[in-house]
């Protein structure tokens, strides 16, 4: 049985100028002791997907209107009271933002535990402490009676992966983590997150609009375009052998050194669909280079290809049906 | 021909800790540093934040003043108010986000048109006429100028973000991380267009940015900075291919790289950039730098190897 398990996700925003719906009609798994990468454009529903599972969707406008999220084999809906900064844990993109300016790192790191595992403040402040070590901050113990703007921001976010990780939790939400950081910095936590893989038992969802960050850290992605999933692979294969014309565009885009100077850049053209009147069919048909009749008819279906997920419609012959 | 020239230049932000009295401390933004951009060229500026990259920017404007050191556009020193002015119609800056530097309550073509305005440039039909040209040099349609900005995509809003800074017809554009809000796909759309556009209009650039890919493809001589002073300056593809003051190489290391079977845990950079409060003395990097000697104690002078300067005591003449 997969770790955590969403089933037909359609998550409805009302906004005064219509309905959006992102993500509209998701399925994925997440293993035991995995990192699966969700990559994205802006308004691909990433974010709000990660916020369904923590059960923090904004409402209003947000409201999850079908689909089914279980943990473990149980529906989260139900218990994510419970699970939510125990079992199940999150880390934003920008760490000042989620922190309490007012309270000391200690306070806030304490009372998760004492909250969650009926520790006493002796037991939690030991259990923190080890935490910010393993996270790699120097001199733990000062660094406790410390307020958040005293940090650096990459220390700030070390401190946020402290918070998630300390109950041990089975599942980690990562949501841009390292966007906001400086490169020497982001590389730092991006090692982090890699010691974490290696050493807990921890699953991560580690969420990117950046194919580079991801690569450095996943073992599975699963790449979203306006609200749906268009495809879905182990790792090297998506960097090997992209298969929908969304992913290969995305990845023709990743500047990289060594081309010709002032050559231009791959683009996508057009723009990202408005989710208010999406495209009928393939969500990516508009923009797609290899557009046919059938595409801006009907909605594609998974194919597997070699071991890949693809929703599109070139692979429907001589690739199963998923 | 070199269009802007700076020699020199200090910009301290002083801090008040006491109510009364002259500020004791100062945090260096920009310490000594000197460069010139030659006309028809993209000259970038790399560094982490707080490396002192868009404080030079906005010094050139005169947002802020400097304090110390020279700037000399097109021959002329850049002294007095007369003198800003002159500069800030000859040199239009485009801005990281611009959903935070459109007025959300203008049309776009009020937004475009406005520099034209304050400098009361040709009769109120030239100005339109201009602003319809510039829109569709930026590729939009003429039907976006009656559009909000929240109307817009964000690939869209830098868009009119250019068409802004081309409408007075500069000289000189400073590109402050225009792409670094944008998705990827959109992001090689705007490099396109301003790559497109320095072509078609003969335009010089300063491209700040912390996307060391990028910058290796777009510009033709690069300057790194680390705590508000240079380590490293000269032709773009040679720092960021053979980099060789230790912090272009930490760096160029610290970049992600689109491939999985490459995850270097060892090449690692540690530490963190120190606060410009309190800059070390000589080197800014030495805390950091694995090569590090006693004399990096001593603040480096800049030395000529092969066409770039450097920064660093490791490197001798010649």
């Amino acid at each position: 049985m997969a770790l955590l398990e969403v089933k037909d996700l359609v998550v409805e925003f009302s906004l005064p100028e219509g309905k959006i719906r992102a993500p509209d009609g998701i399925s994925f798994e997440v293993e035991r002791e995995e990192v699966l990468g969700i990559v994205g454009e802006s308004g691909s529903g990433k974010s709000v997907t990660a916020l369904a599972i923590m059960g923090l969707v904004p409402s209003p406008p947000g409201r999850v209107v079908s689909g089914k999220i279980l943990f473990e084999g149980r529906d989260v809906s139900r218990s994510i009271h419970e699970l939510r900064g125990k079992e199940i844990s999150m880390v934003f993109q920008n760490p000042l933002n989620s922190l309490n300016p007012s309270l000391k790192i200690s306070v806030q790191l304490m009372e998760v535990l004492q909250e969650h595992l009926n520790m006493n403040e002796k037991e939690a402040w030991n259990r923190s402490v080890e935490v910010l070590k393993m996270m790699g901050i120097p001199d733990p113990e000062t660094m406790m009676n410390r307020y958040p703007f005293e940090f650096s921001g990459g220390m700030r976010q070390r401190v946020m992966i402290a918070m998630a990780m300390l109950c041990e939790p089975k599942l980690l939400i990562a949501d841009e983590p390292t966007t906001a950081l400086d490169v020497t910095t982001q590389a730092q936590i991006l090692k982090l997150f890699r010691k974490l893989k290696e050493s807990s038992k921890t699953s991560i969802i580690f969420i990117s609009h950046d194919l580079s960050v991801i690569a450095q850290i996943a073992d599975r992605v699963m790449v979203m375009y306006a609200g749906k999933i268009v495809e879905k692979a182990k790792i090297d294969d998506i960097f090997e052998h992209p298969f929908h014309p969304y992913t290969k565009g995305l990845l023709k885009s990743i500047p990289s050194f060594y081309k010709e100077r002032k050559s231009r850049f791959h683009s996508i053209p057009g723009n990202v669909p408005n989710l208010m009147n999406p495209p009928k069919g393939c969500r990516f048909h508009p923009r797609c280079p290899d557009t046919f009749e059938l595409c801006r008819e009907k909605e594609p279906p998974f194919f597997k290809v070699n071991g890949s997920y693809v929703s599109c419609w070139l692979y429907r012959r001589g690739a199963d049906p998923a | 021909m070199k269009l802007l020239e700076i020699k020199d230049l200090k910009v301290y932000f002083p801090i008040k800790d006491k109510l009364f009295g002259k500020p004791e401390k100062f945090i260096k933004a920009v310490d000594g540093v000197s460069f010139y951009v030659e006309k028809g060229e993209t000259f970038g500026i790399v560094g982490e934040s707080g490396s002192g990259k868009s404080t030079i920017a906005m010094t050139i404007l005169g947002v802020h003043r400097k304090t110390d050191g020279e700037i000399l556009f097109k021959g002329r020193v850049i002294e007095s108010k007369e003198d800003f002015k002159f500069v800030r119609k000859k040199v239009q800056i485009v801005f990281q986000d611009p959903e935070a530097s459109l007025d959300p309550r203008k049309k776009i073509k009020h937004i475009v048109r406005e520099g034209l305005d304050i400098y009361r440039i040709g009769s109120k039909d030239e100005r339109n006429e201009k602003v319809k040209e510039v829109i569709s040099k930026v590729g939009l349609t003429e039907e976006a100028l009656d559009k909000y900005p929240h109307e817009l995509s964000g690939g869209q809003k830098q868009r009119v973000g250019i068409a802004r800074a081309l409408v007075l017809e500069p000289e000189l554009l400073i590109l402050d991380e225009p792409t670094s809000s944008l998705d990827v796909s959109v992001q090689a759309q705007i490099l396109n267009l301003l790559m497109d556009l320095q072509e078609r209009l003969s335009l010089t650039y300063i491209f700040i940015s912390h996307d060391l890919k990028v910058v290796e493809h777009i510009a033709d001589r690069v300057m790194i900075m680390y705590l508000g002073k240079i380590m490293e300056m000269g032709s773009a593809q040679d720092i960021l291919l053979k980099p060789l003051h230790p912090y272009t190489k930490a760096l160029l290391s610290s970049v992600p790289l689109p491939d999985p079977k490459r995850r270097k845990d060892e090449e690692v950079f540690e530490g963190e950039v120190p606060s410009p409060l309190d800059p070390p003395r000589g080197c800014p990097f030495k805390a950091r730098c694995k090569y590090a000697m006693d004399i990096c104690d001593e603040p480096p002078k800049p030395v000529r190897v092969n066409d770039r300067l450097i920064f660093c005591h490791l490197y001798k003449e010649g």
